[in-house]
């Protein structure tokens, strides 16, 4: 205190008196402009690119053109009805797949439920571009592995196609695979639902002699409908930004998706319209801004429909008699489909010569050659490095940006932390293709190429921190509130500065949410893809797009190996996941749930 | 123990975003004035950064033939640029005076704006003129803003498996017959510039129109470039693929096209587009300028990269050199070259590209 008073007196008081509201706000203050830089700017930038002609650097007079050129043809409604079509769909199939799953480990006598939960919890260790890549290999209309063996089977009855039964080429096929890679968030989103309801609703409602299937009907489900529903949007908001099926299986189909639609008016077409990109960008996050708004107000209602009663109770799990058996084959089906068949399909193509086509009775002889390479190319190590200094540098920027913003909005005073939380809570609504495009017009227009990122991982490590900010300032958030007020006053009390009170008392007790944050975050910036995708040059590639471009290239084996081998380092992370959740008693996305880039 | 934790996640991030900030910096000095001064500041220079359309194993012996040839000049650094996005990236980072990339090998499409706009180094070659690294004028693009190495050409590739050769087109127009429907592949990145009749031609615009219809009518499943190409075809996944570089079918491990049980082959159309193969262009402030101009006037020159590349992969041989590959290949097939200048061929790239992109259903600058 005597240290404040004396500084004071070495300003003027006009001075003394004007700073005093930003000192004692330092923390909202200095958490806004952070906000501010990463959030407001690029998306500023993205509505200016769209209303100039020119490129990024070369940005020429303001113009509506290009709103008009988007919106005279149907391709944007297309890619708009295709978009909202695979959400929809895809989101009403991992509910009901991640809803049955949820209450089979939680509600049931299901045989193996932990053996279970890990098995729902594994495809986090398959990154969505090995998954899609895979089942391309599988699905592929002509050559693909089970159509063929199927076509064959139809033959014996009759049955003769010259390609197909599936298509993978297709909007069902880009349905497919995003149904299936939304299972497990929603999966951990319902099972943190399961484990704080009340089940002594359920067993009075047997009392009074309903059945099993009445009390799910009238009791269990009506009583979770908030939880699914909010679920089910961030489902659909996920499933909107989906970009890894909808570049790999819908391109060859000529199936737009807006993900698509703006990498491919940026990135690929010729000549590239920056523009154009940007208009459809705009549109896109206004779309997704608009489902936010929907998914705060439905999760702020479920906040009502708490059920936790407080006893201590262990609710009595529901016999499936017969089905116990058969409810975990379903488990173990959906295991083989989401992470074993895939996996196997990656193992064999990394043991094909270079240049063997991925075909059933191929006589390639198989062997580890492409691994040898790999291991004694120095570029692999260049990738490696890169990878982990990405993803270290983004789980450590992160969750400190996230821990600033938390604390400011939780412990905070003042209008400011309303305006703090939309803006931390604003990326949810950020496609990561759209973030990409948006840090593209920040760093390479002036004044923000000055800041010479450009082309560096510290770009990636921008935009992922970005994407990633919204999941980690909800999980401190709830942290921070776990943290009684009064172990701060005692240490301000003791005179303490505000600064040294979150170094030496609340992050030391936050540690195990810092920590699993930052595993979250790492785990999934390892694994992200479409932003590296459009932000990597020569001197920061990683690894999730590196292996898109070397299986573009026609270097499928290697690609597979680099897959196999990014599996078997996130396959430990994930098990730590697990061993956190089964410790925390609850899922890590119970909060609400994150939504992932990749 | 919590203190230890901080303390590892402190440094951790600090050497993460220290780590992730590193530039290498680059030596933006002037390009000397005579060959033996050139060659000596290269020799103080980074390595080139070529961002090429070549693989690894196309470019990386030119590159050793390089450093052999100037031994002390650090070896570039070749690595494959894949498709448009690369190239547009690259350019956007010149623009933007941010370069990441010395020496990039350009599309068609983007010839026209790089020199309309000068978003690339224009240099005068003649100061190589006497040297073992002297360029042919024919090879200098654009008053030498770009230089060409070795002949492209585009065929029809097909699976014999599945379309025979008698079956197989024997020119663009026989592509869109129905009889492939479900069988064609289409890039799409088209490239029939050179059938346009305003640079010489045997298409109009109506008559692209159509072909572009009748492409589309065939239910093609879409891909991009050659790689692409050669995965569909060679999996059976489909039979036909109309306009594909000839030098793809030899790259690599693949299977010699020529040979009886090869599984992609190739046959060369009526009237075949032939064109300057590699078309290097450089950055304005390049990161090793000395060492940019020096490799690509080897690379441009007779005896340096022009003989490197077609050694290294006959397709890429001049179809107007008697007796090379491409030559007999064209002779044998009994096909018409048309041949329209790099300068011609970009004047007209966006307005095909806005026709086939319209008619196949994608984004153009049309829409």
């Amino acid at each position: 205190m005597a240290q404040t008073l004396e500084s004071d007196r070495a300003f003027p008081a006009s001075i003394v008196r004007w700073l005093k509201p930003l000192r004692n706000n330092w923390a909202v203050i200095s958490a806004v402009l952070i906000l501010v830089l990463l959030v407001v700017v690029p998306l500023a930038l993205l509505i200016v690119t769209s209303l100039r002609v020119g490129s990024p650097g070369n940005l020429g007079d303001w113009t509506l053109e290009k709103y008009r050129i988007a919106f005279s043809t149907s391709l944007v409604f297309e890619a708009f009805t295709n978009t909202i079509g695979v959400a929809a769909i895809g989101t009403i199939i991992s509910l009901v797949l991640a809803g049955t799953f949820a209450w089979l480990v939680e509600r049931t006598d299901m045989p193996f439920r932990n053996a279970a939960f890990t098995i729902l919890l594994l495809p986090i260790a398959m990154p969505s571009i090995l998954f899609v890549l895979s089942w391309t290999v599988l699905l592929q209309p002509r050559t693909g592995l089970i159509n063929v063996p199927l076509r064959e089977i139809l033959e014996w009855f009759g049955l003769s196609m010259r390609e197909g039964p599936f298509n993978i080429y297709t909007l069902g096929g880009v349905i497919f695979l995003d149904s299936l890679r939304g299972v497990t968030t929603i999966f951990l989103m319902l099972i943190a639902a399961f484990r704080l309801f009340d089940a002594n609703l359920e067993e009075a409602a047997k009392v009074c002699g309903a059945g099993t299937f009445e009390t799910i009907r009238r009791v269990t489900i009506p009583l979770l409908t908030p939880a699914i529903l909010a679920a089910a949007m961030y489902s659909f908001i996920s499933s909107l930004d989906q970009f890894e099926a909808a570049l790999v299986a819908g391109l060859p189909g000529q199936i737009f998706l807006l993900p698509t639609l703006i990498y491919f008016t940026v990135q690929m077409r010729q000549p590239v319209d920056y523009g154009l990109g940007a208009v459809y960008s705009v549109f896109f996050m206004l779309l997704m801004i608009l489902l936010l708004v929907g998914y705060r107000r439905i999760v702020s209602k479920s906040e009502r429909f708490v059920t936790v009663s407080g006893k201590a109770f262990r609710p009595t799990r529901i016999s499936l008699g017969r089905w116990r058996y058969a409810a975990f084959a379903f488990v173990a089906l959906f295991g083989f489909v989401t992470i074993i068949l895939p996996a196997l399909v990656l193992g064999w193509l990394s043991l094909l010569p270079p240049n063997t086509p991925p075909i059933l009775g191929t006589n390639a002889r198989l062997s580890f050659d492409v691994y040898l390479t790999m291991f004694s190319n120095p570029r692999i190590a260049t990738i490696a490095g890169n990878t982990i200094i990405m993803l270290a540098a983004t789980a450590t920027i992160t969750m400190a940006i996230a821990f600033l913003v938390s604390w400011a909005i939780v412990r905070g005073r003042g209008r400011g932390r309303g305006i703090l939380d939309g803006l931390s809570f604003l990326p949810y609504a950020f496609p990561g293709v759209t973030v990409a495009i948006a840090l593209i017009f920040v760093f390479l227009n002036p004044p923000g190429n000055f800041i010479p990122i450009y082309g560096t991982l510290s770009i990636l490590v921008v935009g992922l921190t970005v994407i990633y900010i919204a999941f980690a300032t909800r999980l401190m958030n709830g942290a921070i509130a776990q943290v009684g007020r009064e172990l701060e006053e005692a240490g301000r009390t003791s005179g303490a500065t505000q600064f040294a009170v979150m170094r030496r008392i609340t992050l030391p007790l936050l540690m195990p949410a810092f920590l699993a944050g930052w595993i979250w975050v790492g785990s999934h910036a390892m694994r992200s893809f479409s932003i590296p995708l459009v932000l990597s040059s020569q001197r920061n590639q990683v690894i999730a797009p590196e292996i898109w471009r070397v299986w573009q290239r026609g270097y499928l084996s290697e690609a597979a190996a680099y897959g196999v081998i990014l599996m078997l380092i996130l396959l430990p992370i994930t098990m730590w996941m697990r061993h956190l959740m089964l410790n925390t008693g609850r899922g890590m996305n119970g909060g609400g749930g994150p939504r992932t880039e990749s | 123990m919590l203190t230890r934790a901080i303390s590892v996640f402190s440094i951790v991030g600090l050497a993460s975003i220290l780590a992730a900030g590193v530039q290498p910096a680059g030596a933006a000095e002037g390009i000397k004035s005579t060959f033996a001064e050139i060659v000596a500041a290269a020799k103080e220079e980074p390595p080139v950064q070529w961002c090429t359309g070549l693989g690894p194993d196309e470019s990386q012996p030119i590159v050793e033939a390089f450093a052999a040839a100037f031994p002390g000049v650090p070896e570039p650094n070749d690595f494959e640029c894949f498709g448009e996005d690369a190239t547009q990236r690259v350019v956007s980072e010149w623009a933007a005076g941010a370069p990441q990339v010395d020496i990039l090998d350009m599309d068609t499409e983007i010839l026209q704006r790089l020199n309309t706009e000068d978003l690339s180094l224009k240099f005068d070659w003649s100061v190589f003129n006497g040297a073992p690294v002297a360029v042919d004028e024919r090879y200098q693009i654009y008053d030498g803003r770009i230089i060409s190495v070795g002949s492209g050409f585009r065929v029809i590739w097909y699976n014999p498996k599945i379309v025979s050769e008698a079956d197989a087109p024997k020119s663009y127009e026989e592509c869109t017959d129905p009889k492939y429907k479900d069988i064609l592949a289409a890039d799409v990145r088209p490239a029939f510039f050179d059938m346009m009749t305003e640079i010489g031609g045997p298409w109009s615009e109506e008559k692209m129109r159509e072909w572009a219809k009748g492409i589309a009518a065939n239910n093609p499943l879409w891909i991009r470039g050659t790689s692409q190409a050669f995965q569909v075809l060679s999996s059976g996944e489909r039979g036909l693929v109309c306009g594909q570089q000839l030098h793809g079918l030899f790259r690599g491990d693949r299977t010699d096209p020529t040979a009886e049980d090869a599984l992609v082959k190739f046959i060369i159309p009526k009237q075949v587009i032939v064109y300057d193969y590699l078309r290097l262009g450089f950055a304005p402030k390049p990161l090793a300028p000395n060492a940019t101009v020096l490799f690509a006037a080897w690379m441009g020159s007779n005896e340096g990269g022009q003989k490197a590349i077609a050694a290294k992969n006959p397709g890429y041989s001049s179809p107007h050199v008697e007796g090379s590959f491409t030559n007999k290949a064209i002779a044998e097939f009994g096909a018409e070259i048309i041949q329209a200048t790099q300068e011609q061929t970009s004047s007209v790239s966006d307005k095909q590209n806005q026709i086939i992109l319209t008619e196949w259903g994608f984004p153009s600058a049309a829409n």
